[in-house]
């Protein structure tokens, strides 16, 4: 495929089973250039096994996952610097402070000193993590973690973003900013996709949007399209259905 | 509560305790039995004089209570966290009593409830009183050494928050690792002092008594005495320390998490132009060194490697032996390779950084230099400074091809080792209540420990023939011999390292992700699936083989051979008349391999089994 056209993200027939749960069951999902993609789905849907797998941290038992067309397994070098990935729940190097895994990073990714220098700086300004210069990410709060994560994710300025969970535990005045922030990137031809479980952000701010549940994709394609006529939240109760948890139970809570 | 405390424990630690830390348990567990039933059988001995019996019953107990107290820090966190019940709305107190009680629900507890029977048997030789005493008082005494070792728990947990008090971990480790491998250097100097005919010195008995583990001995020959004053009291301070303890522990169960002691980093504005390395590896290694200064698990495996070999080699001088001096930096460089040899553990799921930027190899190399520059120059400073102190002319270029060849070749063994076996642990910000706290597995640190007595070898072999030969030339070629094997094994075993990561570094982050083997990776790597029990008998078989063929083989068969046909301690070959003692070593040595042999085909079987 020419890389010229090729989708921001193109995964093909993606398969991983732990023991006998299979965790993402075949799936096909084409993140189109220039959009903002929402991965919806209650917990323990694959969301994030999918993600670690479209990206190249985790090996799937079948199927491939490319980058602006190129694979991320055989073309590896390419598909990772175009790329900028948050994983959820993985360690930094934790003993650097936030400036010091950003140059770390930078000069990993063979950067120019005076670039990542530059864009620490700027980075650490808009993720407001310059009232804590000197205290190391092993001691970041859950929301700074998130925030370090997003500023590694960005500091390369990769034509494709892979954020799993990004706003979770972000105090809103910072996720204003990264909404902006991502909103801005999209706006000049960067693609995003993000998983969630909050219905409204996503609402606010896909365009598209693919709903997971037990380890498939259910439904999946342009925001109006997916919801309707009701909203995301409504459809989405609707696909994945109410489950078992019922409110009629727990008659006995708060009398 | 306590019924549903005690169940809950048993049932973690069916699922915790398995594989090789359940080998260790029950290898632990029946080691500790027979000790505890030679002390009883001891308490019944009517050896002479008669106060020999009840100071070697002291000094029994009070090596229960080192090894409950220090057991601790060596331990990974018992299966039962107090964290884990942290917003029951109970009473402290109330958790404590019933945490305490769960916790004399285990194999260490009853094989000092075993311990403590020798008491009640002493007692009897005292007369009825005394031994109606003893049975309570040997009740609170177990008491008493489990609620030292939970408080020494926390206490050591909240001096491993800061760096100064994890490298003091890692020393006080280090101690019981020398004092368990040559602790009989020092009965050595206690049996030739002919203690064991006149009786221990007046002021060391009544220290023995002073120590908390005594004061149950003490009531009970007070009340053989007659001294029902002095029984009062030595009660009331047993039953006041226990208060203490539980009030002291029952505080602590509540307690906020993550309060650790903050280390600053520092304010850099630039990133450093000049580093002696291309890019990213010079990065690695920046990143390496200032994780070597501040986390306090890497403290911890700096200290305690140069402790263990500092107090190994320092410890023959009891008996006024230097000969061991200048092999202390090699000894040091020998335990920092096995204790590194879970290297990628230390920053657990990090890995995903190394894959994501792809620099694999600039990984594996930094982190080898790293380790260089961290460990040797002080391995090697302490050779020199020890074979200087030690006088032995004919040492230096010994010791020099030993500390080489253990630094180069440990530098290569610890990346391969760490790739092929890795072992996941907690990652650094998850390790709340201990942030020196690893990872349980040590088999490959185990591994690599012998595994890093080789490297030096053939440079020792090129210094001996220069002995033999008399040629200095010859002997200083084998410091170049140990240099160059060091260099090689550190760029091959490198080499090798860092294909494999490539290969397979998402499996080993999928393996620190998940904090075990997943089916998955197990399938692709074609590992043998051994059952539980399978599992512990392997472990079992691996360490009595190895105490049969290293001391109580090859160590004996060394003594004979140099003559030292005094040194018995717990050295069965030196206790029989010839040939008897050489029949043993070498059926020692047979057995050994037996047993190592037994645990491989049980991992064949295994492995057969598994294929379709």
């Amino acid at each position: 495929m020419n890389e010229a056209q090729a989708p921001a993200l193109s995964i093909r027939g993606l398969h991983k089973t732990f023991g006998r749960t299979v965790s993402v069951n075949r799936v096909d999902l084409e993140v189109p250039r220039g959009s903002f993609f929402g991965l919806v789905g209650p917990n323990g849907a694959g969301k994030t096994t999918l993600l670690s797998m479209a990206v190249g941290l985790l090996r799937p038992d079948a199927g491939t996952s490319a980058v602006l067309g190129a694979d991320v397994w055989r073309d590896g070098v390419w598909a990772k610097a175009h790329l900028g990935v948050l994983p959820d729940g993985l360690a930094m190097p934790e003993f650097l402070t936030g400036r010091e895994v950003l140059t770390f990073l930078g000069r990993l990714r063979g950067l120019e000193p005076a670039l990542v220098d530059a864009r620490a700086q700027e980075l650490l300004e808009v993720m407001d993590l310059l009232g804590s210069e000197r205290t190391l990410v092993v001691d970041y709060s859950a929301g700074m973690r998130k925030k370090i994560g997003l500023a590694t994710a960005l500091l390369h300025n990769p034509r494709v973003l892979v954020l799993d969970e990004p706003f979770e535990a972000v105090d809103p005045v910072s996720a204003l900013t990264l909404k902006r922030v991502l909103t801005r990137f999209v706006a000049q031809g960067g693609s995003v996709v993000l998983s969630s479980h909050v219905m409204a952000l996503v609402e606010q701010l896909c365009d598209t949007v693919a709903v997971m549940s037990d380890g498939a994709v259910i439904a999946s394609g342009p925001l109006a399209q997916v919801r309707g006529e009701s909203t995301l939240e409504e459809t989405f109760v609707a696909l994945v259905g109410a489950g078992t948890g019922t409110v009629e139970g727990l008659s006995w809570l708060g009398t | 509560m306590v019924g549903d405390l005690i169940r809950l424990k048993l049932a973690l630690t069916r699922h915790t305790v398995t594989g090789s830390r359940a080998a260790w348990a029950w290898s632990g567990a029946t080691i500790g039995a027979v000790l505890a039933v030679a002390v009883v059988v001891l308490a019944a001995w009517p050896l002479r004089p008669a106060s020999i019996v009840p100071d070697l019953l002291a000094i029994a107990y009070l090596t229960w209570l080192i090894g409950w107290v220090v057991g601790p820090v060596w331990s990974p966190a018992p299966p039962l966290r107090p964290a884990h019940l942290a917003m029951l709305p109970l009473p402290r107190h109330r958790l404590a009593v019933g945490l305490l009680a769960a916790g004399f629900v285990g194999l260490t507890t009853a094989v000092t409830v075993l311990l403590f029977t020798s008491l009640v048997v002493y007692a009897a030789r005292l007369g009825v009183v005394p031994a109606l005493l003893a049975v309570p008082l040997a009740a609170l005494e177990v008491s008493l050494l489990v609620l030292l070792s939970r408080v020494a728990h926390v206490a050591f947990g909240r001096l491993a928050r800061a760096r100064a008090g994890a490298a003091l971990n890692g020393v006080l480790l280090a101690i019981v690792l020398v004092l368990s491998q040559s602790g009989w250097m020092l009965l050595v100097g206690v049996l030739s002092s002919g203690v064991l005919e006149q009786g221990l010195p007046n002021g060391f008995s009544s220290a023995l008594r002073w120590a908390p583990s005594g004061w149950a001995l003490a009531a009970v020959e007070a009340a053989a005495a007659g001294d029902l004053g002095r029984v009062v009291l030595v009660v009331a301070a047993m039953l006041a320390l226990a208060a203490v303890l539980l009030a002291l522990w029952g505080t602590s169960l509540g307690e906020a998490r993550g309060a650790r002691a903050v280390v600053r980093g520092s304010v850099e504005r630039r990133t450093p132009r000049i580093v002696p390395f291309d890019r990213p590896a010079g990065a690695i290694v920046l990143k390496e060194l200032r994780t070597w200064w501040r986390d306090p698990a890497r403290s911890a495996a700096l200290s305690a490697p140069v402790a263990w070999g500092v107090l190994t080699a320092v410890l023959p001088l009891t008996f006024g032996a230097v000969e061991l001096l200048p092999w202390a930096g090699a000894l040091i460089a020998v335990m920092a390779a096995s204790w590194m040899a879970n290297m990628y553990a230390f920053d657990g799921t990090g890995l995903w950084l190394t894959l994501q930027t792809g620099t694999e190899w600039a990984d594996v190399r930094a982190r080898q230099w790293a380790y260089l520059i961290v460990y040797g120059p002080i391995a090697l400073l302490v050779t020199i400074g020890f074979t200087l102190w030690s006088g032995l002319g004919w040492a230096w270029p010994w010791a020099l091809a030993a500390v080489t060849g253990a630094v180069g070749g440990g530098a290569g063994l610890v990346t391969y080792a760490s790739v092929t076996m890795p072992q996941p642990g907690p990652d650094a910000h998850e390790r709340v209540e201990n942030p020196a706290e690893g990872t349980e597995q040590i088999g490959s640190a185990f591994l690599v420990f012998f595994a890093a007595l080789v490297p030096p070898l053939p440079g020792l072999g090129v210094v001996y023939l220069g002995t033999v030969w008399d040629s200095i030339a010859l002997r200083w070629a084998g410091v170049l011999v140990s240099l160059l094997v060091g260099a090689l094994l550190a760029w091959g075993l490198g080499r090798l390292a860092a294909a494999r990561l490539v290969r397979t570094a998402p499996e080993m982050l999928l393996l620190m992700r998940s904090g075990r083997p997943t089916s998955s990776t197990e399938t692709s790597e074609g590992k043998p699936a051994l059952t539980g029990p399978d599992k512990t008998l392997e472990g079992v078989c691996w360490i009595l083989g190895i105490i049969a063929i290293v001391p109580q083989g090859l160590l004996t068969v060394l003594f004979k051979l140099t003559g030292n046909q005094d040194v018995r301690v717990w050295f069965l070959a030196m206790y029989l008349p010839e040939p008897w003692g050489w029949l043993t070593s070498i059926g020692m040595i047979l057995l050994g391999c037996y047993l190592m042999w037994f645990a491989f085909q049980l991992r064949r079987r295994a492995t057969a089994k598994a294929r379709p």
